[in-house]
């Protein structure tokens, strides 16, 4: 007995030893996504300085803000706008973001970023002689988008029922309401009466139904406004509709596929017919989001035109003037067991397209993880990294002994070398 | 479109929930229709539509075109009154909501855009945009 808990120790410290070299977690295919707002990103403007109107007036309201009420141009200015938004598209409604023709996936996702600024050398915003201006563009849509998951879906069923109801309510009492105004009562009898009037020209008809069409609008507008401002609030149905409105979250299920791209265009001279671009990018991003106990799927593909860091330059050797970059990657990922067991499989690609000085390189980490309970988990990593070599980690090998052989619960520490 | 869209971008908006007007038809058989548009951005809206005391439609869903009303030489003397429920979306930072109502087909058409501000994320607004149909 003694011999085989030495033996079995010795195979643990040995196989734990033998782990080689740690798999870098901090390098991963998040890094490879598409900035949210790519013209600002590439020009490193704040997220706080973005203007971000959602209709025309509000979008005319920045404009003439940054210009000084039209009398001058900004000397920085970024701004994100969704055409569809300021145009008043009719397939905004949120019934239709859940369909998946392309007319509505794209206009309801198509975004434009914009942004001007004057840079010094060193990329940062100045407004003195020696700065320059920058330009930067960038467009973002989808092209495949999942629908909603069933959850979603009961959300918006369940907002619309009480739509129903409040809607309803407004009709009867808004009725109620009307019927009990007398005044607004005695102005609708004389439109009706003027309308069959044979004593009047059909001029004088005109202009009698328009005064008294505009003087039972003002009625039916305090009517309404004060349904709306107080009535409203006091009903059950609208209150309930107020809930459902809180609860709809949007979850989605399914195939996905976006377009992103940017670029930044340096005016040296600070003169409009004298440009140079001076970086780009532009990003494919696809997957599967399969939702829990199923599988999903996750993929992009990257290509920048001197980027600010070449990816597949660890060493900073390589300047970025006229490089172009092509990286890449995969992760799928399978969970099970009522979520207790999750796998994942990851692969990055990077190159670098136009000097022969760096090998394209890639990496391969599949990681195992089981939650066995008591706030413990099985875990087991396996990785070749972008130099070749392989990596090893995890507590499974432990686990094996700890399970049968020791007989006792005891805390596995998580990711032991 | 073009021209709406300017004068749209530099209106002072105010709240405005309700529309009455009236609207003159001839005795022909041509078609009045209804076109209802609902905005901003994910904003959840419903519609139904009366003339008189008789309901015509009901549990439109969205925004829509082209939905008839009733023959010009059938409405002499009626009022259409069309009743939306607009709710705010809390997954968008907007909180104008607004409806645009297109009636076509009679003598004259009417193009109304109401809206108002929710004061709260999810919070609904009631408009009415009604007609009253004569004929000289």
């Amino acid at each position: 007995m003694k011999n085989i808990l030495i033996t079995g120790i010795y195979f643990l410290v040995s196989i734990i030893s033998h782990s080689q070299k740690n798999i870098d977690t901090t390098v991963n295919l998040d890094l490879l996504k598409a900035p949210t707002s790519v013209a600002f990103s590439m020009l490193g403007i704040a997220a706080s300085d973005i203007e971000r109107p959602t209709d025309l007036t509000s979008f005319a309201a920045s404009i003439r803000s940054a210009t000084n009420n039209f009398s001058k141009l900004p000397t920085s200015y970024a701004i994100e706008i969704a055409p569809a938004w300021i145009a008043r598209m009719d397939n905004l409604t949120l019934d239709r973001y859940n369909s998946t023709r392309f007319r509505d996936v794209f206009w309801q996702s198509f975004n434009i970023s914009l942004a001007f600024t004057r840079q010094d050398e060193d990329g940062k915003e100045e407004t003195d002689t020696g700065s320059y201006s920058k330009l930067g563009a960038g467009l973002k849509f989808s092209i495949i988008r999942p629908p909603w998951s069933a959850k979603t879906r009961n959300l918006f069923d369940s907002l619309l029922f009480y739509q129903k109801l409040a809607l309803s309510d407004f009709v009867r009492f808004t009725t109620i309401m009307e019927a009990n105004n007398p005044e607004l009562q005695s102005l609708l009898a004389q439109l009706k009466a003027v309308t069959g009037s044979a004593n009047l020209t059909d001029d004088e008809k005109r202009r009698l139904i328009a005064e008294l069409a505009q003087k039972i609008n003002r009625i039916k507008q305090d009517i309404n406004s004060s349904y709306n401002s107080d009535t409203a609030r006091v009903m059950a149905s609208h209150n309930k509709l107020i809930q459902a409105a809180n609860k709809f979250k949007t979850e989605r299920q399914g195939p996905a596929l976006d377009f992103t791209a940017g670029m930044v265009t340096d005016f040296p001279d600070n003169r409009f017919n004298y440009s140079v671009m001076s970086k780009a990018g532009a990003w494919l991003t696809g997957g599967y989001e399969g939702g829990n106990e199923k599988i999903s799927f996750f993929g992009i593909i990257r290509y920048l035109y001197q980027p600010d860091k070449i990816f597949a330059d660890e060493s900073g050797a390589l300047k970025s003037a006229n490089i172009s970059t092509l990286d890449g990657g995969a992760r799928l990922l399978v969970k099970g067991a009522h979520g207790k067991f999750i796998g994942s499989c990851e692969t990055i690609y990077r190159s670098v397209l136009n000097k022969n000085t760096i090998d394209p390189n890639w990496r391969l980490i599949l990681n195992l993880e089981y939650d066995v309970g008591f706030n413990q988990k099985l875990t087991f990593a396996f990785g070749k990294n972008f130099d070749g070599t392989i990596s090893k980690t995890g507590n499974l090998v432990a686990a094996l002994n700890f399970i049968k052989a020791f007989g006792a619960q005891k805390r596995l520490p998580e990711n032991e070398d | 479109m073009a021209k709406k869209t300017i004068r749209l971008a530099f209106n002072e908006e105010e709240d405005q929930t309700s529309f009455f007007t009236a609207n003159e038809v001839d005795g022909s058989e041509k078609m009045v229709t209804l076109n209802v548009r609902i905005g901003g951005p994910k904003q959840a809206g419903l519609t139904e539509g009366w003339i008189d005391n008789k309901r015509i439609f009901q549990d439109k869903v969205g925004s829509f075109k082209n939905e008839p009303i009733r023959k010009n030489n059938q409405l002499n003397g009626k009022t259409l009154s069309v009743y939306t429920v607009v709710t705010d979306s809390i997954e968008e930072d907007a909180n104008l909501t607004e409806v645009e109502y297109d009636l076509l087909g009679g003598v004259g058409e009417v193009h109304i855009t109401l809206s108002k501000k929710v004061s709260q994320q999810g919070d609904s607004v009631y408009y009415k945009f009604e007609v009253f149909f004569f004929k000289i």
